[in-house]
């Protein structure tokens, strides 16, 4: 009855989404200190995380163990992006971090809700 | 302050007789026939109480303040909201057949 | 991984650009004010900006101070000047005011950028819940 144990697109999602939180929050602490002298700009990696849990041919259990026991990590860059005497931050390059970024909040938030309303009409039509 | 537990209160208690009913209705259509069919079904109720569980403690511990992931919180809604529907309607196939078969002639 | 922490770290970051803009509406004001309170000239002002270890390590920025700008005063050869020296010199506010416009486009600039921030955040948490509707 849990119908959602075995579907592995609907976690995929939902850490994606986790993922996709975490760097609009990264990418706002950097508009936050786009003048602090010497910061450095944060990321979240996690795409190349979850396409690795898709990559091996693994059981679907494995992948769904994998997926869902995934962890994200703030990371900062090593480089100081260098604006006079102020911060590491490009504003434009951040400001177009944060528009693709929720953009893909809204897309995964979509795609969830929709995958949400098939269930219910396969199980009010499907005649369960 | 003490939250109440999920089993205490919610969702999950809320629901508790009905997954009951359904316990019931399965062992009644079961009797006599292969025990994997009920087996299956015992062990999706455990499930289900456990998704009800889990959207129970995420909202009291969101609505305490103690929680800021709105998304964990939704998700787990939705999905117990999908547990508990297909629970339901099972529940409802398992009494018409139950139904049936009280009706045939011995 | 709140989306409220995310609406914190952009609200610190539109009140301290806010900040850093007073202070340079001070500064331009202040450009030409050979005497304050206390009898020395105005001189110009910087905001020292640093950003914040939150909950779970992203708390935004903050202003940990407002300091004076030690660099040397400007002096000019007015011996008419109520606050002109024994040499006939008056000390003018170290303020440029072309330099302050450019701080002043910069803070307001990094000021709209954290309010798109804010909007996103709200926008993204008000999405999840629509999930809710049936």
């Amino acid at each position: 009855m849990d119908i959602l144990a075995k579907d592995i697109t609907f976690s995929l999602l939902a850490k994606s989404l986790e993922g996709l939180a975490l760097r609009q929050q990264a990418v706002a602490q950097n508009l936050a200190n786009v003048n602090t002298p010497g910061y450095r700009r944060k990321d979240v990696l996690f795409e190349d995380v979850l396409q690795a849990a898709l990559a091996e041919p693994k059981s679907r259990e494995e992948t769904m163990r994998t997926i869902q026991s995934t962890r994200f990590e703030v990371v900062q860059e090593s480089a100081l992006y260098f604006r006079n005497d102020r911060g590491g931050v490009d504003l434009d390059r951040e400001a177009a971090e944060l528009a693709k970024t929720t953009l893909r909040i809204n897309a995964v938030l979509n795609l969830l809700g929709k995958r949400i309303a098939l269930y219910k009409q396969a199980m009010n039509e499907g005649g369960v | 302050m003490k939250l109440p537990s999920a089993q205490e209160s919610g969702l999950r208690a809320e629901f508790s007789a009905h997954l009951e009913h359904i316990r019931t209705l399965a062992g009644e259509v079961d009797a006599g026939g292969g025990s994997e069919f009920k087996d299956v079904l015992l062990k999706s109720l455990t499930d289900v109480e456990g998704i009800l569980g889990e959207a129970d403690r995420l909202t009291n511990e969101y609505a305490a303040g103690r929680l800021d992931d709105i998304n964990a919180v939704v998700l787990a809604v939705e999905r117990a909201d999908l547990a508990l529907t297909f629970a339901l309607k099972l529940r409802n196939k398992l009494l018409e057949a139950y139904q049936e078969i009280s009706r045939m002639p011995v | 991984m709140g989306l409220l922490g995310t609406l914190n770290i952009a609200a610190s970051g539109m009140t301290a650009e806010r900040m850093w803009m007073d202070t340079i509406s001070s500064n331009i004001a202040n450009a030409n004010t050979t005497s304050t309170a206390d009898g020395t000239p105005f001189r110009r002002q910087l905001v020292v900006l640093a950003e914040r270890a939150g909950a779970g390590g992203m708390g935004g920025v903050h202003v940990s101070g407002v300091v004076d700008d030690m660099s040397e005063l400007r002096r000019v050869y007015e011996p008419s000047h109520p606050d002109a020296d024994a040499d006939g010199y008056v000390a003018y506010p170290n303020v440029n005011v072309v330099t302050e416009m450019v701080d002043l486009i910069a803070a307001s600039r990094a000021y709209e950028a954290n309010v798109t921030a804010f909007e996103a955040a709200k926008a993204a948490y008000m999405r999840t819940l629509s999930l809710l509707q049936v």
